[in-house]
């Protein structure tokens, strides 16, 4: 008999990237948890595999009342619609340079990128793979029309270029499913009347991240479709800790009549939240399963997003048997409906925002952020807040200054203290070029040994707390130097594993935005070589020497390769500056 | 490749089995911090001989053939992978019940055409850290076994583990051929460095082997026994004693509010001795604190906040909170587990560091 398995997604996604490397990769999640993102999941699982953090390319896109500012190395990108945004996607486009293997990771699924989507709840994903580097229509179509989230993403710039290859058309044209051109449930292929149907809903109607509903809601659609009254339906609800369930009476207690009707508690005082969205329903021999983001509410499974639904993606599988698989259900105990208390879910209103910027931009070369605004708003009646401090886009800001830590997106509230009730601010993120708002936030003035731990792939880790993971990452570089003796030998190990990596970089580097970042941490490690004011007279030797065997290594390239030729005039210039006892020794 | 579109694809989500203890009040990382100073050559996660012997030669096999680390690295997760697949395929290979990577390990070893020695897929989130190497590096680095500044056996290393000069040729498809290779490396060379690697924790915490000798290896923690003969260590020793079991206690309440639904900390354990003054930052300001006197509900919340926001835990983490006067917890988020690293490493020390007669 078939079964569902219990599995983690992070050893999931460990096992479909197996030993390629990621090129880029694309998140949507509702919610979103930004030191979580980029502990666990950006250093803990995607860059524990051989990759170097920013060293490919990561967007992910968020609902626009979820979103609460970006860090570097990535792009966080809001969507900009008024419905929700609720799609829970990961794609990770792999590569393995060995076997010339070429190939989409897709995991379609109802957990958010935050620790209670990943660890804490129960959620269900599925997973897809096929050759090639590209995206079902149904996610294609999303990524790149809607305004922002354009061409103009990392993940959005290397897609346009590099995607190639077909999705197999069962999995475009019967298997996922939006709610962009229809609704979700116009695209669940199945005809006829159920006689049983399990529908796990963690959200029901007039729940909590649902929009307000007018119609009769979901249920009672699923009902009218039912075979008679003799038809059972099984209905999953989340347990709260006081033994009651969340749900509304009235949305259950019309079907009572209609169908036969049961009601089972999930989860509660000591499991796992119910996340997971789950439908399944029995008709002509077959279980039609129905999963991924939608719940069951009429704005995710009725409305398509023109219609003020939401933005849902989901799969959709059929299942020939007569007995639903094993553990497709999850541990629940039955609750007497007459006996059952429900939690009526609240209805959460759409934050107001004061939305007045359409775009803002940062012009390294002049230091500036180019706002586009909404007509007719502008810096009379906006404020432009970065980093908790009010700026003036039109004059001088530069990204780097400490007191904006690594926040790349800025707040907007109105200026009119009257209207400024009842308004949140609204974040926008600012875009960057690449070399701007990558990881190595390379605008600021690092330090000549932290550009070559960047080249080297060694990241510093918070070591504040006692997990000892992160210790030992830590620890797995770490070195001892004396204090009474200058640590040459050990720099000299050090630079040289920078210089393999940076090799390894430049081999790999495909496109012309990784060209560039590997381009602007060598500009950066060069010219904090040659700042040398205030140092030892045995640093600045270092330095020098350093820079000498930089020098030395990119010159020795193959000048006939475009990569290894960039390289080479940004190396060229400092020639001039070492000695001339060892200038000599340069090819 | 074809896309599959099966039940197989299909899951649900379970937390990360080999999550770290969960430590709501720091407890864990004050005796951690402790155990750095009392056994600074092992470390929590070191608990079997065998297991360091088998680190070592991976390391052997791996940074013989590549010089520079981050290839080094990588094979010797490679060699890590085909060793882990072959315990999990033949579990009795191993001594304990269970290894990191276990899951994932057995998920590649019942594939139908497994063993395969390549293409490496990893067996654990961040094999590098969370496996053999991540381990016993830092142990070894201590030890002098590991090279500080790059990942390269010493000289004495590679005299110890001279026996186990050439890796084994293992052949895809063929479990027999990998089980025997891999015995016949650990059975004629394990019993001599378990001879040499005792030798060398001997020779490197010499006050604690002495004192542990002392107390017949006893397999009870007993730092305060061993503070006497552990010379200038003997007061974090003796606060050692006194602090594991206070924290066990402390934890104990903490538990009973958080999973027992108690509305008011009736009993609070004593901690007969302060922490020494060397013992510095906030964590040990609120043992300070609460030495001798219970926290209130609203303290011992806040004594958790604190904790997970140095830690950078966000509020969805908590396992207790307190608002609008009203104490609410969050059950899912916790688990009532005690931690692994209750004595201080203690245990850690007698099971590496006792002399087996045998040998």
């Amino acid at each position: 008999m078939s079964k569902i398995r219990y599995s983690n997604l992070g050893s999931e996604i460990v096992q479909a990237i197996g030993d390629c490397r990621i090129q880029a990769a694309l998140f949507c999640t509702y919610t979103f948890r930004r030191s979580f993102f980029e502990t666990e999941v950006l250093d803990g699982i995607l860059c524990g595999h051989g990759q170097l953090k920013g060293h490919f390319l990561v967007t992910v896109i968020v609902d626009g009342d979820n979103f609460h500012g970006q860090g570097a190395g990535y792009d966080v990108c809001k969507y900009p619609g008024t419905n929700l945004w609720h799609p829970k996607v990961i794609a990770l486009m792999l590569r393995n340079k060995d076997s010339k293997l070429y190939k989409t990771a897709l995991f379609i699924g109802s957990g958010n990128l935050t620790p209670s989507g990943w660890e804490k709840n129960l959620e269900v994903f599925s997973y897809f793979e096929w050759d090639g580097w590209v995206l079902p229509d149904a996610i294609e179509r999303w990524a790149f029309p809607l305004g922002s989230i354009g061409s103009s993403t990392k993940f959005g710039a290397w897609y346009s270029k590099k995607h190639f290859g077909n999705v197999p058309p069962r999995i475009n044209d019967q298997i996922i499913a939006s709610s962009e051109t229809a609704s979700i449930w116009e695209q669940w292929n199945w005809s006829g009347s159920w006689t049983r149907a399990h529908v796990i809903a963690p959200f029901t109607d007039q729940a909590e991240d649902e929009a307000n509903q007018e119609d009769e809601g979901y249920f009672s659609h699923l009902v009218e479709h039912s075979y008679s009254k003799t038809a059972s339906l099984n209905i999953y609800l989340q347990g709260a800790p006081d033994g009651r369930v969340f749900g509304s009476w009235s949305t259950f207690a019309g079907l009572k009549d209609r169908v036969h009707i049961k009601v089972f508690r999930v989860g509660g005082e000591n499991s796992r939240p119910l996340h997971a969205k789950l439908q399944a329903v029995y008709t002509e021999g077959t279980w039609q399963m129905l999963g991924g983001s939608p719940n069951a509410t009429t704005a995710a499974m009725l409305r398509k997003w023109t219609q003020s639904g939401n933005v849902e993606l989901a799969w959709q599988l059929k299942y020939t048997s007569p007995s639903l698989p094993m553990d497709f259900l999850p541990k629940a105990k039955e609750v007497s409906f007459k006996e059952c208390n429900f939690i009526k879910p609240q209805a959460k209103p759409r934050i107001k925002r004061w939305i007045s910027l359409e775009s803002i931009r940062y012009e390294p070369s002049a230091q500036r952020l180019i706002p586009k605004w909404i007509v007719p708003h502008n810096i009379e009646d906006t404020v432009v807040s970065l980093a908790g401090t009010e700026v003036n886009p039109a004059q001088g800001i530069n990204l780097s200054d400490p007191k904006f830590g690594s926040e790349r997106a800025v707040a907007t509230l109105p200026r009119n203290p009257i209207v400024e009730i009842g308004f949140e601010a609204d974040w926008v993120p600012i875009e960057c070029p690449f070399d701007v708002c990558d990881d190595s936030t390379l605008e600021k003035k690092w330090s000549f040994d932290q550009y070559l731990a960047l080249l080297s792939g060694k990241r510093d880790f918070e070591n504040t707390d006692s997990e000892l993971s992160r210790a030992q990452t830590t620890d797995l570089f770490k070195s001892s130097t004396s204090d009474s003796t200058f640590p040459w030998h050990e720099r000299m190990v050090a630079l040289r594993e920078a210089l393999t990596n940076l090799a390894a970089m430049i081999e790999d580097a495909d496109s012309e935005l990784e060209l560039n970042y590997v381009q602007a941490i060598l500009k950066g490690c060069i010219s904090s070589a040659s700042d040398v004011a205030g140092l030892s007279p045995t640093e600045i030797y270092w330095r020098e020497w350093s820079k000498f065997e930089i020098a030395k290594f990119i010159l020795s390239r193959d000048k006939r390769k475009k990569a290894w030729r960039a390289m080479i005039r940004i190396v060229k210039p400092i020639k001039k500056d070492i000695s001339p006892v060892l200038r000599k020794q340069l090819p | 490749m074809t896309a599959s579109v099966r039940l197989a694809n299909l899951f649900w989500t379970t937390p990360e089995r080999n999550n770290n203890p969960p430590d709501p009040l720091g407890l864990d990382a004050m005796r951690e911090e402790l155990s750095n100073r009392l056994v600074p050559c092992l470390t929590g996660r070191t608990i079997s001989v065998k297991d360091a012997f088998w680190t070592l030669i991976l390391l052997r096999w791996s940074t013989i053939p590549f010089k520079n680390d981050p290839d080094a690295v990588r094979n010797f997760l490679s060699w890590e992978r085909c060793l882990k697949l072959t315990w999990a395929k033949f579990p009795k290979m191993h001594d304990e019940k269970s290894f990191d990577g276990i899951e994932l390990s057995r998920r590649q070893s019942d594939e139908e055409d497994a063993p395969q020695k390549k293409p490496y897929r990893p067996v654990l989130h961040n094999q590098r850290s969370q496996g053999l190497l991540g381990v016993h590096l830092q142990p070894f680095r201590s030890l002098d076994i590991v090279e500080r500044e790059r990942i390269m056996l010493t000289d004495s290393a590679l005299v110890w583990t001279e026996g186990a000069n050439k890796p084994p040729r293992l052949s895809n498809g063929d479990w027999s051929q990998w089980r025997v290779s891999f015995e016949q490396v650990c059975s004629a060379n394990l019993a001599s460095f378990r001879r040499k690697f005792h030798e060398r924790l001997k020779l490197k915490m010499p006050e604690l082997y002495c004192a542990m000798e002392r107390l017949n290896w006893s397999e009870k923690e007993a730092w305060n026994d061993a503070a006497p003969l552990l010379g200038s260590y003997g007061p974090i020793s003796s606060f050692a004693h006194e602090f594991c079991r206070w924290s066990h206690e402390v934890r104990k309440v903490f538990n009973s509010v958080v999973f027992d639904g108690k509305s008011s900390i009736d009993s609070w354990p004593v901690l007969k001795m302060l922490p020494p003054k060397d013992l510095m930052g906030t964590r040990w300001d609120s043992v300070r604190a609460f030495a001798s006197r219970p926290p209130t509900l609203r303290e011992l919340c806040d004594w958790h906040e604190t904790e997970f926001r140095a830690r950078r835990r966000g509020e969805s983490d908590l396992w207790l909170s307190f608002s609008d006067g009203k104490l609410y917890t969050h059950q899912y988020n916790g688990s009532r587990s005690e931690s692994t690293l209750g004595d201080c490493r203690w245990s850690n020390a007698v099971r590496m560091m006792k002399r087996n007669d045998l040998l």
